[in-house]
């Protein structure tokens, strides 16, 4: 006798909705760190190096002109072993390795720094624009902790931009010095170099960042920035020409860091106007921005 | 006790946006009802410490948010009522990203961002970009991001703004279950009547930045005298008038109804007798319940009656 065929299974039940059986409550409380800001660069340059094809071309093109340092490095090392070098090196400073030939270095990277610059032009007026502030300062964190981590992303990128490239030569020199004359003649170039880009970096992130909180269009933030640069730099450049008064430079944004790196690296400044000029027109135009970032990074907007 | 606002005075310059605002919620669900521009943002964003009170003091799970801020927001989870999506992200990782920004580690945020991107309904639209969303899906996001960090008190800024009916359902639901089913106190801020009554259990109406009324949602529904629907033919002004004088609350309904309320101990005779009496045909007769309309109706018409006196 055949044996009866059992009934097909009933339909299981329902296991709930799905939103029945997924909430779970955390096992212990979260205590946000001191380091709340990270999350924020952390997310802020992966997103920039993700979105941003142009950054990533410019992290590379940012090591061309330290290799090209790099190669005068070798080249004026090898002076003394070949004979047409020695004589280029008589006739030019092309092959000098001196503070000038560092503060060069560094000066040298600024179309990129500003380049580099555009791309954070939307770090906080996107954030304005989308309404994502409220999202931010809902949270265990302070306004401080948010415009330091968006600090955090403009720093991250102006190392690799700026101080890497720059290291980098000074490692070179130091590493291809045969014997100790580099090191004993100009081995401290490195406190000015670094003291120059950190006051770079500083000065110009606080700068970026106010910019870029004063609208909530990129593009509105991206043409103050060139503005800035390229503007800047062209009109001090033709009044300059037209009154020949060489306070006029200092109009040009770049043309007071250039002043400042001379003097810290011990150099005659391009222009004969007193660097403290320069000192206060950068850190002056910092402070404006640093207003306006406290004026603007506020979780609620009161206007009147 | 979840919240305690004492005397509570928010002002923008010299707007004042709340009053003297008094409100005790022991937990559950509160819905916090008023018409635009009544003061329901604000009263969020001074319980998240956005705002100082220019007098008075709010306290939520028992801490200051004008004074510990951080403590309250760590404990505290805002579902804002505008868009805030972070551009150029998929919803994984806005919602992880809301997790670590609140102090956990990356993996365990995005484990959680998983589980709630399924509890909030969009498990399988996790990896997609959030530009491409819906508004509801924007809205059950914005839900999830504020639930990363497990908060015991979670704000609710007008949830079901933008939906359709079943994306209405749906969120409500999963607001319910969150204050109902879950543990969590929940605080909805809406100007619509129906979200607040199916969810929430004690509504507090806001009128022009002052609490008009606070009390359980059966409470204001309780009828305090009964009330009926009354269509009539002939002379309606006599025998409204005449019903005012007999004591019974009397106003329009749509078209030419009458809307009567009759105090205790009066029975529905006493409409037939007014109507015997006035010479008008009583054609239609039925009873009211209270809806929550009219509790925040009259709680508004007395508030107004009140300001004008």
């Amino acid at each position: 006798m055949s044996e009866a065929i059992p009934p097909a299974p009933a339909p299981s039940a329902p296991a709930g909705r799905i939103h029945d059986i997924s909430y779970r409550h955390l096992s212990a409380p979260l205590r946000p760190g001191r380091w709340r800001w990270w999350p924020i660069t952390r997310h802020g340059l992966r997103t920039l190096h993700h979105r941003s094809r142009f950054l990533r071309v410019l992290l590379w093109l940012a090591w061309v002109p330290a290799v090209v340092k790099g190669v005068q490095i070798y080249l004026a090392h090898s002076a003394d072993q070949v004979p047409m070098l020695g004589k280029l090196a008589a006739q030019t400073s092309l092959l000098r390795i001196d503070p000038q030939f560092f503060l060069q270095a560094a000066l040298s990277q600024s179309l990129l720094l500003w380049l580099a610059l555009l791309t954070c032009a939307r770090l906080i007026s996107d954030d304005l624009k989308v309404g994502a502030l409220q999202v931010y300062l809902a949270k265990p964190l302070t306004r401080l902790d948010y415009v330091l981590g968006k600090s955090g992303v403009v720093v991250g990128l102006l190392l690799m931009i700026l101080v890497l490239p720059t290291l980098a030569v000074y490692l070179c020199a130091l590493l291809l010095d045969p014997g100790s004359s580099f090191l004993v003649q100009h081995g401290w170039v490195v406190l000015p170099l670094l003291g120059f880009e950190a006051f770079v970096i500083a000065t110009l992130t606080v700068t970026v960042l106010g910019l870029s909180s004063l609208s909530s269009s990129g593009p509105f933030v991206t043409v103050l920035l060139l503005g800035a640069y390229i503007f800047s730099s062209a009109v001090s450049g033709i009044l300059k020409t037209i009154y020949r008064d060489p306070r006029l430079a200092l109009l040009g944004l770049w043309n007071n860091y250039e002043q400042i790196g001379h003097a810290l690296f011990g150099l005659e400044p391009p222009e004969p106007v007193s660097i403290w000029a320069s000192v206060a027109l950068t850190t002056g135009l910092a402070l404006l921005a640093a207003l306006a970032l406290r004026w603007r990074v506020r979780a609620v907007q009161v206007i009147g | 006790m979840v919240l305690e606002l004492e005397g509570l005075t928010v002002r923008y310059g010299a707007k004042t946006a709340l009053s003297e605002v008094s409100l005790r919620f022991e937990g559950g669900a509160l819905g916090l009802l008023g018409p635009n521009g009544a003061g329901k943002t604000t009263l969020l964003r001074t319980l998240l410490g956005f705002l100082a009170p220019a007098g008075g003091s709010a306290r939520v799970l028992e801490m200051d948010p004008a004074r510990q801020p951080l403590a309250v927001r760590a404990r505290v989870g805002l579902m804002p009522e505008v868009d805030c999506h972070i551009p150029g992200m998929n919803a994984i990782r806005f919602v992880a990203y809301a997790g670590e920004l609140c102090g956990m580690s990356a993996v365990e945020a995005m484990q959680r961002a998983h589980e709630l991107l399924y509890y909030v309904g969009l498990g399988e639209a996790r990896y997609r970009d959030l530009q491409e969303y819906s508004t509801g899906m924007k809205q059950r996001i914005k839900l999830a991001q504020a639930l990363m960090h497990d908060p015991e008190l979670l704000l609710l800024d007008e949830p079901t703004n933008g939906l359709d009916p079943r994306g209405r359902g749906e969120m409500l639901e999963l607001v319910r279950d969150l204050a109902h089913g879950k543990g969590v106190h929940v605080l909805l801020s809406s100007h619509l009547l129906p979200d607040v009554e199916r969810v929430c259990d004690v509504v507090a109406v806001l009128h022009r930045g002052r609490l008009v009324v606070q009390d359980q949602v059966a409470n204001l529904k309780a009828l305090s005298g009964r009330s009926y629907l009354v269509r009539l033919r002939g002379e309606v002004q006599l025998f409204a008038e005449r019903a005012e004088t007999a004591g019974l609350g009397l106003r329009r309904g749509r078209d030419e109804d009458l809307i009567v309320t009759l105090p205790e101990p009066a029975s529905t005779l006493e409409l037939f007798r007014l109507a015997r009496d006035s010479g008008v045909q009583l054609r239609h007769l039925a009873a009211l319940e209270r809806t929550l309309e009219d509790a925040f109706a009259d709680a508004l018409a007395e508030a107004e009656g009140a300001a004008r006196s």
